[in-house]
């Protein structure tokens, strides 16, 4: 029994492999691309290990700069795989069965960016066990970060098991046994935690008032509940006009349902955070008057998060009008658009005013450096990486074309009725 | 008229600094504003985590007896060098237990060095990582004629040793002068200086508290410099801990101050107010830590254990008093500008990637000195003392003056008040 | 545990390094407290006196006297001040030696019918520094300028007592010695002594623990000029992306 299990995972490994290196002529130009920012992204990231987080644009002022950015949007990315999830898991929306395998890989790709704009982001990552159990000193229940620490990791441990077993059943020619479903619904609440720890990572902060709100967690919810399915929806577009794995209509336009409302949500919570600032301004208002209006000439993001707000409005609106969100070509352009104003407003246009000014009221601006820019990028082209390995070995099992090599011809047959049957 | 002659008119303190020149400067180091981080002093490798300050004194290490001090008999025991030798050789013994003299390129058996010192796994890691890498340098090295030499394996052995070493505060009494003398071998190999780091526990019965008086800062900064000086700060990027405030009108408004200025002082019409780490009653930075490298002291004192430090600057974005400083490269200092008298958890030598911060300058306060701020400070806006002591000048302030605290709406309960006359 | 210094080795110390003969030697005994830090040795004080300690300990206060030494009075000063302004020899050696070219000097101290009966003060010839005639001496006080209080000029023996300058006039009559400034300055500045003897104003020296020892107010200000000088404060490189600004 061991023994076969063993070797169907050897199998499986190599099948994975396989199906991951092989490709057309695109899927290598792309893998080749994403390698390059990788491979770029490694090399600022030694310059950044050997000289140190100076060459970054961050300051005892600006302390965290474009990766904690990065870190709190991309958190809600992983976290809107519930969005999937839920419905396909705990509703029993058939649409969404096929979708919510995707909608996991895109939750592990984002969760290993998480961990690696974390790390990237730790001034002495060799020390970084100081946070393992036993040999090191986790700061658990009290910091927050130690939370984040803990519901993260338990996050990229469920959402990588839990598909990958799914899909090394299917590879064996098996129905999944249901032991995995008390699994699924963890998975869904987990996904709630690990955005409103975040959030409360930033909430907690007294010292900060522009963070210290008790709408963080909520902002944040409703905003990857946005950002996160607007991002689902091209990569199953994409998936959907690439490849014969059937992706529903219906599991696309529910999703963009999803997305249309919680932008709705989002934007009025940033109209009521907007009134709550400038009604009556308070020094607590000082941070979102730099951000929004600039302080003693110093304006660094206030083009930007007036894009980024324009955009949002924007795309709100379209995917507000049924018939722009339901053509396909409008649909994705609303996405993107959602997509990159989110971004823009949950990452630097969030957690740079944080900083500025500081708590004293001085101001000193972030700029970053293009170590930042080369790591980002290269982080973010890691997750892609992932994903797309993710998305090419489990295509082919769910659609029945691979499988384990030891199965017999009747197994083979069965499965391969199971698969069409889904 | 200059400084100079306002320090003039402290003429005693300069009476004093040549009374120790004559005397080599052997014992207590009573030191003037201008040179408060003099090389006072001498190696004073003994001085163990529990052992205090004794009845006596203290000479290079060695207690004095009191009919030493009684009798005057103070340069018969300053004329003995042993007494400022010993301890550091010892000091580089007990730190360096793996690389004998004379082994070659091939690593002694890690193995056998973890049954001969089974003190901790760690350790036993860190000298298994230690050897083999010097090995591996070793072996490097050999093929390009250039010999490794010793003190260069024990560097790299004492390194890995370090690296791997624990929380400071789990240490027991024996580690933590094993990691002292460590790194007080690795001061010595890496840049020649004899360090003398203690682990002065909290005195008992004390809760340090500072007191600032914003009618008497004149915004000199020479608290500042002495602060850069003490606690060996990074001369490069300039990490200063302490920020003074020229605040326009005679209102405490942040909104309307400059800690940049560069003009004469005190300019007409500011006020002038210095910050520091307030060592919270209730600190928000040693809360958020997900490690656990900064705690709050029995004293007070919030420190932090710069080996055990991540760097993930959690700690700087909860701070409201932009207290916290972080070593975003390698620190920089001077040989010469080494201030050897140190504390584990206060002024000794950090690395890059570390957040550090004010102490109360805890090398000091805790051997019952003034930080050196408030030494330096020309003008007397600075009072520090014991909070429970009653009858200390800072519960004198605090029940005669009106005071006031930063930010005391956030809770933080900062044990630094302001006054005014 | 209680240790009894005789501080007789730091006084010798102390004249090595002041390389004369104290005005007075130092008398008291510091009485050292176990827990006294290393640095209060050798500091030279004495118990406050003559201010009221409600509520405070008694302390002690840094002496000066060995700093005062440095500038002899006497040297100058051969007779009491009071009786005959003509024995601050100096002064009147310097102007005497131009003769007769000079007469007109005398009379910018010496205005009346009677020269010597008219009262000098110490600021009419003081501020004139850089004058013709008035070069300043190293070891003189002729550089004093006076801007206390409210920068107008004083009379000398507001604070120094006519027949020994090396002491001061009390408002009461009484004379305190260069270690008791404190007592002269609270006759004026009593909300300051206080503060002072409180502790909320001045500077306490040798650390925070066990004998409280601080500095007299002449200590920090200087008594001629006691208001804290304008001057270029500390400054420091920083690296431009670190730079602060409004």
């Amino acid at each position: 029994m061991l023994r076969d299990l063993l070797r169907d995972l050897k199998a499986f490994l190599f099948s994975a492999l396989d199906a991951a290196t092989s490709g057309g002529r695109k899927y290598h130009v792309w893998m080749g691309t994403l390698t390059g920012f990788i491979l770029l992204g490694g090399y600022a990231y030694m310059i950044q290990l050997r000289d140190g987080l100076q060459v970054t644009g961050m300051t005892d002022h600006v302390s965290w700069g474009l990766y904690i950015s990065n870190f709190s949007f991309l958190v809600g990315m992983a976290a809107a795989a519930v969005m999937l999830v839920l419905p396909a898991y705990v509703l029993k929306d058939v649409d969404f069965t096929k979708a919510v395998l995707i909608a996991e890989g895109v939750a592990v790709s984002a969760l290993v960016m998480c961990l690696g704009f974390v790390v990237v982001d730790i001034g002495s990552p060799f020390r970084a066990w100081h946070m393992m159990p036993v040999v090191g000193s986790l700061n658990w229940p009290r910091s927050m970060l130690a939370w984040d620490v803990i519901v993260l990791n338990g996050y990229i441990v469920l959402n990588s098991c839990i598909p990958l077993y799914i899909l090394f059943s299917h590879y064996r020619g098996k129905q999944p046994s249901k032991l995995y479903i008390p699994f699924m619904y963890l998975s869904v609440f987990w996904a709630v935690s690990i955005h409103m720890v975040t959030a409360f990572l930033l909430a907690g902060l007294p010292a900060r008032p522009f963070w210290n709100s008790s709408l963080m967690g909520p902002r944040f919810l409703a905003s990857a509940f946005a950002a996160g399915p607007a991002y689902m929806i091209l990569v199953l577009s994409f998936i959907k006009a690439n490849s014969e794995y059937p992706i529903e209509d219906a599991a696309i336009s529910k999703l963009a349902m999803v997305a249309t409302v919680a932008a709705q949500v989002n934007l009025v919570m940033i109209g009521s955070e907007v009134f709550k600032e400038f009604y009556f301004p308070t020094h607590h208002s000082i941070n979102a008057q730099y951000l929004f209006f600039g302080l003693h000439g110093h304006d660094a993001l206030v083009t930007w998060i007036r894009t980024s707000i324009g955009v949002n409005i924007v795309a709100t609106a379209m995917l507000m009008l049924h018939p722009i969100r339901r053509d396909p070509r409008w649909l994705r352009a609303a996405c993107i658009a959602l997509f990159i104003a989110i971004w823009m407003d949950k990452g630097m246009g969030l957690v740079i005013p944080g900083f500025v000014p500081s708590p004293l009221h001085e101001i000193v601006e972030y700029q970053p450096t293009w170590v930042e820019f080369a790591v980002t990028g290269g982080i973010w082209a890691l997750g892609l990486f992932v994903l797309t390995v993710l998305v090419r070995v489990a295509l082919p099992i769910e659609l029945g074309q691979m499988r384990s090599p030891y199965l017999t011809e009747e197994e083979l047959a069965a499965a391969q009725e199971a698969a069409s049957s889904h | 008229m200059t400084f100079e002659d306002v320090l003039r008119w402290q003429g005693m303190s300069r009476a004093l600094e040549r009374r120790l020149e004559d005397e080599g400067r052997a014992e207590g180091e009573w030191c003037t504003p201008e040179e408060c981080t003099c090389g006072g002093g001498g190696p004073a490798g003994t001085a163990g985590a529990d052992e205090g300050i004794p009845a006596e004194g203290w000479v290079n290490g060695e207690a004095i007896p009191a009919e030493a001090w009684a009798s005057g008999d103070l340069h018969a025991l300053h004329g003995s060098p042993e007494l400022g030798e010993a301890p550091t050789t010892a000091g580089a013994r007990a730190g360096a237990p793996a690389v004998t003299p004379g082994s070659d390129a091939a690593p002694r058996v890690p193995g056998a060095e973890l049954l001969e010192k089974p003190l901790n796994r760690r350790r036993a890691l860190g000298t298994l990582f230690g050897t083999l890498f010097a090995g591996t340098q070793a072996a490097g090295a050999c093929t390009s004629l250039i010999p490794l030499d010793e003190d260069k394996k024990e560097e790299i052995l004492l390194d890995w040793q370090d690296k791997l070493k624990g929380n400071f505060r789990r240490m027991t009494d024996a580690e933590k002068a094993e990691t002292i003398h460590r790194l007080e071998r690795l001061a010595r190999l890496r840049r020649g200086v004899d360090l003398n780091i203690t682990t002065t526990d909290a005195p008992e019965g004390v809760l340090f508290g500072y007191a600032f008086n914003i009618s008497k800062c004149k915004g000199y900064r020479e608290c500042v410099a002495a602060c850069v000086k003490e606690n060996n700060q990074d001369r490069r990027t300039g990490i200063q801990y302490i920020r003074i405030f020229e605040m326009e009108g005679s209102e405490v408004d942040f909104e309307h101050a400059t800690a940049e200025y560069q003009h004469d002082v005190p300019a007409e019409g500011h006020l002038y107010l210095g910050t520091q780490c307030f060592q919270c009653g209730s600190p928000p930075c040693v809360e958020v830590c997900p490690v656990g490298a900064t705690w709050k002291e029995p004293d007070g004192i919030v420190v932090i254990d710069y080996d055990w430090c991540i760097g993930c600057r959690y700690c700087i974005a909860a701070c409201p008093y932009w207290a916290r400083r972080f070593n975003w490269g390698e620190p920089e200092i001077p040989t010469e500008e080494i201030n050897p008298n140190q504390h584990y958890l206060g002024n000794r030598l950090r690395r890059k990637g570390c957040v550090e911060k004010c102490t109360f300058c805890i090398q000091r306060s805790r051997v019952g000195r003034l930080p050196a701020c408030a030494e330096a400070c020309p003008t007397g806006a600075r009072v520090f003392g014991n909070l429970l002591d009653p009858d200390s000048e800072i519960r004198w302030v605090l029940e005669n003056k009106q005071v006031f605290r930063l930010k005391a709406d956030l809770g933080t309960d900062p044990q630094f008040f302001y006054y005014m006359d | 545990m209680k240790t009894r210094i005789v501080p007789f080795v730091w006084a010798a110390a102390l004249l090595t390094a002041c390389g004369g003969p104290p005005a007075d030697p130092p008398s008291t005994t510091l009485e050292i407290d176990s827990m006294v830090p290393r640095d209060v040795r050798g500091i030279d004080s004495a118990p406050m006196e003559g201010l009221d300690l409600a509520g405070v300990d008694s302390f002690l206060v840094a002496k000066r006297t060995g700093i005062v030494a440095h500038y002899p009075c006497t040297s100058c000063h051969v007779h009491p001040i009071g009786d005959r302004p003509s024995s601050l020899r100096a002064l009147h050696e310097s102007t005497a030696k131009h003769g007769t070219t000079y007469g007109a000097q005398c009379q910018k101290c010496h205005t009346g019918t009677n020269p010597g009966a008219i009262p000098i003060r110490c600021a009419d010839c003081h501020a004139r520094e850089g004058e013709e005639g008035w070069a300043p001496s190293g070891r003189s006080h002729l550089t004093v300028q006076f801007t206390h209080p409210n920068e107008s000029p004083e009379v000398c023996f507001t604070c120094h007592a006519r027949e020994n300058p090396g002491l001061f006039a009390l408002h009461d009559g009484q004379r305190a010695t260069m270690d008791q400034a404190y007592r002269l300055c609270a006759g004026c500045h009593y909300m300051q002594a206080e503060d002072w003897v409180g502790g909320a104003h001045g500077k306490r020296i040798a650390g925070w623990r066990g004998e409280r020892v601080v500095l007299s107010c002449t200590g920090c200000h200087n008594p001629h000029s006691p208001r804290f000088p304008i001057r270029e404060p500390i400054s420091f490189p920083k690296i431009p992306r670190r730079e602060a600004s409004h």
